[in-house]
């Protein structure tokens, strides 16, 4: 198997996991709760490895992307309700990640950040227009592999590996007061809705039909979600256990998103400093092209427009208009001058309430004998799939009360 | 769904009146205070760039001033929040840092009330 070919998963899982928000929540939870927070992203990685995995499945055997199963399986109702949700929680997803690109790029170069928010605008729509979807995959994807320097800065500092794998078992921290109960309840439901965020089985699975997987491809969509979001998850976790480590005695719970940088420049110097810088950059915007053409993936197949990167772009011009316009849409949303870790909070909390009506449809397309034929779920994904949709509902059921009893998680 | 709402209400309004609704705000300018003082430690060892440190500094003296205006009349905070604001951006990471154990105090403090 050609590793390159790992490559749309891995942009899917380095843009899923470790895009503005993830920055944000993994390094506050280790910080606060030090390493009691890892199971959640353990567990929420098999989750978004068995429904990446089925929604690539699906892609693949019944050419079918997630939101075709939206509009068909819940009606044209529930479906534009879906859609509303979906695109208002890309939307603001899209404007975060733009706006942490563009802090990355003001930290990095000293110009102003709107400044820079506009020129990266610029960057991810010509990249998007010029190169091919493989080629946009493959830029992103391994661009953001700079940020494989967490793994080794937590390697050099050289953590408590026992606490680390502690921190694996499922657990509450004994002795939590109330409020703190709360707040370790509301960082895991925020940890589960940013690793499950529905723009990344929008992506791939739109990205399994822009690459014309077919049944033969199944194997290397399976290799691909266990690889990529595997990645993807040791990635958050070094951020996590770096902050347990380094942040918790400073008494930080990172408020800025510039502040998880020094994770790497604390053991690593200047130069952990710059590879982490380009690592966050390249991942950010990365998420950013995901969510947007998510977006624009989303609107396409429920109207039933032409769409796909594998076509000039005016030969899908609807599509093409759509994720020239979110882009726009998203600059404008960061130039108001919004704080970007407010738009990660909504992002996180309005994604949480979609995450039921995209999983849904997935779900009973994924067992149905009719379109899937041999390769529908077996007995293990079916009740893994039906056993994270539960997870997934409690998790949107408790959202919104615990953003408030916590006041989004800061008290 | 009555029963769901009031008792969601209830607990909201519980937690409220029970804990100091500057709590947040406090804890948020003590970490940005904390991440001040280790930028300005770490550019003290010439490990940064000119860009980073000074990025990095104004969005937190920019993020305090917010949330030292977010304190209620008459906070414990307001003294440290102040102290904080009047500080240059290169100020020495050791007085930064101290003012930031001084609201993780009174943090504590407010907690445990």
């Amino acid at each position: 198997m050609n590793p390159l070919e790992l490559t749309l998963g891995i942009l899917t899982a380095v843009g899923g996991f470790v895009d503005i928000s993830e920055l944000v929540f993994a390094a506050q939870a280790g910080s606060t709760f030090g390493y009691a927070l890892i199971w959640v992203f353990a567990f929420s990685t098999i989750g978004i490895m068995v429904m990446g995995e089925m929604s690539g499945r699906v892609a693949a055997v019944a050419k079918q992307p997630v939101f075709n199963l939206i509009r068909h399986r819940l009606g044209l109702k529930l479906g534009l309700v879906t859609l509303a949700a979906s695109f208002i929680s890309n939307l603001i997803t899209c404007a975060a990640e733009v706006g942490g690109a563009a802090i990355v790029l003001h930290l990095l170069t000293g110009a102003p950040a709107m400044l820079m928010a506009a020129v990266m605008t610029a960057v991810v729509i010509a990249s998007i227009w010029i190169l091919p979807f493989k080629w946009i995959e493959r830029t992103y994807g391994l661009l953001g592999l700079f940020m494989i320097v967490f793994a080794v800065a937590l390697v050099k500092i050289n953590p408590p590996w026992g606490a680390i794998a502690g921190g694996f078992l499922p657990q509450v921290p004994p002795g939590l007061s109330t409020q703190e109960l709360l707040r370790f309840a509301y960082f895991g439901v925020a940890i589960i809705s940013a690793v499950l965020f529905p723009y990344e089985v929008y992506f791939y699975s739109s990205g399994g039909i822009e690459e014309d997987w077919g049944p033969k491809d199944l194997p290397i969509n399976r290799v691909t979600c266990i690889v990529g979001f595997g990645l993807g998850s040791l990635l958050a976790i070094s951020i996590l256990s770096s902050s347990a480590q380094l942040f918790a005695p400073l008494n930080i719970d990172p408020q800025l998103p510039g502040s998880a940088v020094l994770e790497a420049e604390l053991p690593m110097g200047r130069l952990g400093l710059l590879l982490a810088l380009l690592g966050i950059l390249f991942a950010v915007a990365g998420a950013a092209i995901e969510t947007c053409l998510a977006n624009a993936y989303s609107v396409a197949q429920f109207f039933g427009w032409e769409w796909g990167r594998h076509k000039k772009p005016w030969e899908a011009p609807r599509f093409t208009l759509t994720w020239i316009a979110l882009f726009l849409l998203a600059l404008a949303i960061v130039l108001t001058g919004i704080d970007v870790m407010k738009l990660v909070e909504f992002a996180v909390l309005f994604s949480v309430l979609v995450l039921p009506l995209t999983y849904l449809p997935l779900l009973l397309l994924a067992s149905d004998r009719h379109f899937m034929q041999n390769h529908r779920n077996g007995v293990l994904a079916n009740g893994l799939g039906w056993f994270y949709f539960v997870v997934i509902v409690i998790a949107a059921a408790a959202a919104i009360p615990l953003f408030l009893l916590t006041s989004g998680g800061q008290g | 769904m009555k029963a769901v709402i009031l008792l969601a209400l209830t607990l909201i309004g519980g937690c409220a009146s029970g804990r100091s609704a500057d709590l947040p705000a406090i804890g948020q300018m003590r970490s940005l205070a904390a991440e001040w003082a280790s930028v300005n430690r770490e550019a003290a060892r010439g490990r940064l760039t000119i860009a980073y440190t000074e990025g990095m500094r104004k969005a937190a003296r920019e993020q305090i001033a917010k949330q030292a205006q977010a304190l209620s009349k008459g906070s414990p905070a307001a003294p440290a929040a102040a102290a904080l604001q009047a500080l240059p951006a290169d100020a020495a990471p050791e007085r930064i840092a101290r003012l930031a154990a001084a609201l993780k105090q009174i943090e504590t403090k407010l907690e445990s009330a």
